[in-house]
């Protein structure tokens, strides 16, 4: 491939992504997706909608995932959730810390996003803060401090982190045969468990949401793990896919794209092509205004005061630093990481579940003092 | 229909708006009367759904212009 098509492909890639993260931001806006809500909901009133909502995107996202590794699409051994190391202690703390942010700075990153689209500006702000701190966690100031601490904790599993990898090489089966097979169990497990409520069937914007987002999650598998691979890069000759931040097979996350948009902003270069994050970034603000513009639910909406201000920022700041420690968010290790049955995702997301019942237990406290 | 206690959650978003709403209403009366004004459009799916949950009443909600208003009969 020459120097031209591969910028030209790199163009339709990021293209694509765009309209993918278009979707999610639509679909999130429509139907009140989010993983904080998902949580609160069952803290506050036991209701398991909107959990049911997230597992059927996992379980839609998870076949979708190894439907295409059977059919060769994509390889799942070069997925950024793939590493051969379980840094456990980082996705268990980075995943807690950003789970209490979560609930402090009323939703995740994705959620962020999405409100942004709808006009709020507590959510502007959090974008800054918690990109911000994502990048200080990537590059800076926290980066020393997670490197010198949680990250020197992991365990070495070969042949790496993703469950089906384990088992086809216990059985001697094959990788593809044992991922789909794995994939129906449990992500159709999950699928069954949300639609067996019949409450949950009842309304249709639930199932848009577990099937539109999963849907969503596999599309950009696809997108940058088949359409964007490019087995020898022009220049390097290195096998690469296109449009991501550091050449591997990813899907949608928002951590990191958050402080990449900033770092894009601040250093604006023209002759440097986007990247996934940033694009997605932008496509997810985009997707929800324009859905809010069309039902009519844009407005603008700002702090209530000087408590809400200071949660929202502590809590973008907790959101930056734990995403990029647990190595993605609700969304990165949550929706995409599981989608591979990675166990560093399983353990980051239970981190995340945990952080966010102790910010709930913090904000009824801290109501109860009012 | 007589209110007897009015709550402000504009403002605020997911999950103070429903959050607010438990505590008031677990500091009110059975047969009492609340009035919620929120700003997130998130707190009519949430709100009604804890109302349902939790053996309350709701009465009415109704969206106008930027503000959700809730009303509901503790339970």
């Amino acid at each position: 491939m020459d120097i031209t098509a591969f910028q030209a492909l790199q163009s339709q890639v990021l293209w694509a992504a765009f309209a993918v993260s278009l979707a999610f931001g639509a679909i999130a806006q429509r139907t009140n997706f989010c993983t904080m809500g998902a949580i609160s909901d069952i803290y506050n009133m036991g209701s398991w909608t909107r959990m049911r909502m997230w597992g059927m995107a996992v379980g839609v996202a998870m076949i979708g995932f190894y439907l295409m590794a059977w059919r060769g699409l994509i390889n799942p051994a070069q997925t950024i959730y793939a590493s051969a190391q379980v840094l456990w202690l980082s996705a268990l703390v980075g995943g807690a810390l950003f789970g209490l942010g979560m609930v402090l700075a009323s939703g995740c990153g994705s959620k962020t996003l999405v409100r942004i689209g709808e006009g709020n500006l507590k959510s502007l702000v959090v974008f800054f803060v918690m990109g911000l701190a994502a990048f200080a966690t990537m590059r800076g100031m926290t980066a020393l401090l997670r490197g010198s601490t949680v990250d020197r904790v992991f365990i070495d599993i070969k042949p790496g982190n993703a469950v089906p990898a384990w088992l086809s090489a216990m059985l001697g089966v094959d990788a593809g045969t044992t991922g789909l097979v794995l994939a129906l169990l449990v992500g159709g497990g999950l699928v069954l468990w949300a639609i067996w409520d019949a409450e949950f069937r009842s309304s249709g914007k639930n199932l848009l949401a577990g099937l539109g987002i999963g849907a969503v999650i596999a599309s950009m598998w696809w997108v940058i793990g088949h359409m964007g691979f490019v087995p020898e890069h022009p220049e390097t000759m290195e096998p690469v896919y296109l449009g991501t931040a550091g050449g591997s097979m990813q899907a949608l996350s928002f951590t990191s794209p958050m402080a990449r948009t900033l770092e894009w902003v601040i250093f604006f270069d023209p002759s440097k092509t986007l990247s996934l994050g940033v694009v997605s970034v932008f496509g997810v603000v985009l997707g929800a205004l324009a859905y809010a513009v069309y039902n009519r639910s844009f407005h603008w909406e700002g702090f209530r005061g000087t408590q809400d201000t200071a949660l929202h920022i502590i809590g973008a700041t907790c959101m930056g630093i734990g995403g990029v420690t647990a190595g993605g968010c609700t969304v990165g290790q949550g929706l995409s990481g599981l989608s591979t049955l990675s166990v560093t995702s399983m353990i980051a997301v239970a981190g995340i579940v945990l952080g966010a019942l102790a910010g709930l237990r913090l904000q009824m406290w801290l109501l109860m003092r009012e | 229909m007589q209110i007897d206690k009015e709550l402000d959650a504009r403002g605020l978003n997911c999950p103070l708006p429903l959050m607010k709403t438990k505590k008031t209403l677990t500091e009110m009366q059975p047969g009492q009367v609340l009035r919620v004004v929120a700003s997130d459009a998130g707190s009519m799916p949430d709100i009604l759904a804890f109302v349902k949950k939790a053996g309350h009443e709701m009465l009415e909600q109704q969206n106008i212009g930027r503000e959700y208003i809730h009303v509901i009969r503790r339970g």
